[in-house]
């Protein structure tokens, strides 16, 4: 060993820094708001950060990764009426109703399985600079309305939700329209989370265990797979595939031993659900996420 | 905003949750890693924004465990000397970092006499990277391989060549060598 020239090279060393800090976090959210992959490789050392324009999907993530604070927000403005069953399938006339009232335009999404062209479109004839993104959600955000501008990268207060009267079981409310200011100037991108189709991938989603997903209220975070698996067969949830947390072996598992423990999951289409696992040494004391709507007994 | 989760967050899908460990389980070493060779704070932020959104980008071709450490600093290292060749750019992403990094004041590094760093100045780039990947990041020959890309065999040599010209150099500052005990007298005088 050459401990004591290393040990000299050591003693010269500068600080390392302040360590994980708020900024750092910061940071990874905003690195994982671009899409990742070989589609946007470009030389790894060379041009700078992805910034700007970013893609359709890519918003979505990155709208739905801040979780209830951010919908919240999203969902103080603006007045689009979305059916209330949200189930009118192809054929009508128009895909959207537009009308104005009282210096809003209200709109009401008539065919939520439009192409975002057709939509569009007719948005541009109302005099509406708006895209619009009718996408299959989980459960939660079904109805769930984001309202952003991509070319200024942020949310959009202008632009409001009108929420249904009453009791309401989704996390983000129970909009049943949009609004927009007669006199609203820009572009807007909103998304809209409607039902899958059987098979269909969600592309937006929230945990397995927030308000109207299958597991709310139900502590399965440091159980066992066997037990999770039977939780969410009860709920109708009969496929499963699993995202081993393991730096070392992780990835994306079709099966895990029964024994492993899970620390999170997500649905990702109709009947199918992914969980966090990791081969734990013993079952924890069984958590959750409870919300607000829990029951308390 | 913490990664705290609680109801109503995302589950994220398999590419944000490997990277968002790989983030966590790294970041302070290719933090430390920037910012013990770089100057400036604005600096420190692009290079490690720019690491980690290579890192993010070509996610698949991370090696798995520890060896995800010696990618980072590998990307890291490029992203550094790429740097100081474009001075002017500024990445957009680490805004708050930059921030934080601005504010934050270095503690001065303990450089035992002004000789000893002198005689560290008067190495070449090349045996001071060598040689702060060991005693910085505390790597072995064969990691500082992996970082380098180049053979174990030949890191080893190149170690141990670095090792002797910095032992010569301090003998040569007159520093007493006997302070960094009898291994570093003797690969100054040769006898190893």
């Amino acid at each position: 060993m050459n401990t004591d020239v290393d040990r000299v090279v050591a003693h010269l060393s500068p600080g390392a820094g302040p360590g994980m800090t708020e900024g750092a976090h910061a940071l990874m959210r905003d690195i994982m708001a671009a899409e990742p992959g070989p589609a946007r490789a470009v030389a790894s050392t060379g041009a700078g950060a992805p910034v700007g324009r970013r893609g359709r999907r890519s918003l979505v993530l990155r709208a739905a990764v801040p979780g209830v604070a951010l919908l919240a927000a999203a969902f103080l403005g603006l007045s689009w009426l979305l059916p209330a069953g949200l189930g009118l399938g192809p054929g009508t006339a128009a895909a959207l109703d537009i009308k104005k009232e009282d210096g809003y335009y209200v709109i009401e999404v008539k065919d939520l399985y439009a192409e975002s062209a057709t939509y569009e479109a007719q948005l541009r004839d109302a005099g509406l600079d708006v895209t619009l993104n009718v996408i299959p959600s989980t459960p939660a955000l079904v109805g769930s309305v984001f309202p952003t501008s991509l070319t200024e990268d942020r949310y959009l207060d202008a632009i409001k939700t009108i929420d249904r009267p009453g009791e309401c079981d989704k996390m983000g409310g129970c909009p049943i329209g949009v609004k927009i200011p007669e006199n609203f100037q820009g572009h807007a991108e909103i998304t809209i989370g409607r039902e899958a189709r059987p098979g269909e991938p969600f592309q937006n989603g929230t945990a397995i265990d927030a308000l109207g997903e299958p597991l709310h209220c139900l502590p399965y975070i440091g159980r066992t797979v066997a037990e999770v698996r039977g939780m969410l067969r009860e709920r109708g949830v009969t496929d499963l595939v699993f995202d081993d947390m393991d730096p070392v072996s992780g990835g994306t598992k079709e099966s895990v031993p029964d024994s492993w423990l899970v620390e999170g999951g997500s649905m990702r289409e109709p009947g199918k659900a992914s969980l966090n696992v990791y081969e734990g040494s013993e079952p924890q004391e069984p958590g959750g996420r409870r919300g607000e709507n829990c029951p308390t007994s | 905003m913490s990664k705290q989760r609680k109801e109503g967050d995302i589950g994220p899908p398999a590419p944000e949750h490997r990277f968002e460990r790989l983030y966590l389980a790294h970041y302070p070493a290719v933090a430390a890693y920037v910012t013990r060779r770089t100057e400036s704070t604005d600096d420190i932020a692009d290079v490690i924004a720019e690491t980690f959104t290579t890192a993010w980008r070509r996610l698949d071709d991370i090696p798995q465990g520890d060896e995800a450490r010696l990618w980072l600093y590998a990307v890291a290292r490029r992203v550094l000397a790429n740097h100081f060749r474009a001075q002017e750019r500024r990445s957009a992403l680490a805004v708050r970092l930059r921030e934080e990094l601005a504010t934050w004041s270095r503690p001065p590094a303990d450089r035992d006499g002004d000789a000893t760093y002198q005689a560290f100045r008067r190495l070449s780039p090349d045996d001071r990277e060598l040689l702060t990947l060991v005693g910085w990041e505390g790597l072995s020959s064969a990691e500082v391989a992996r970082v380098l890309g180049c053979s174990r065999g030949a890191a080893r040599l190149r170690l141990h060549r670095a090792r002797k010209r910095l032992a010569k150099e301090l003998a040569a500052a007159d520093l007493d060598l006997t302070t960094y005990g009898l291994r570093a007298v003797a690969l100054a005088e040769g006898k190893s």
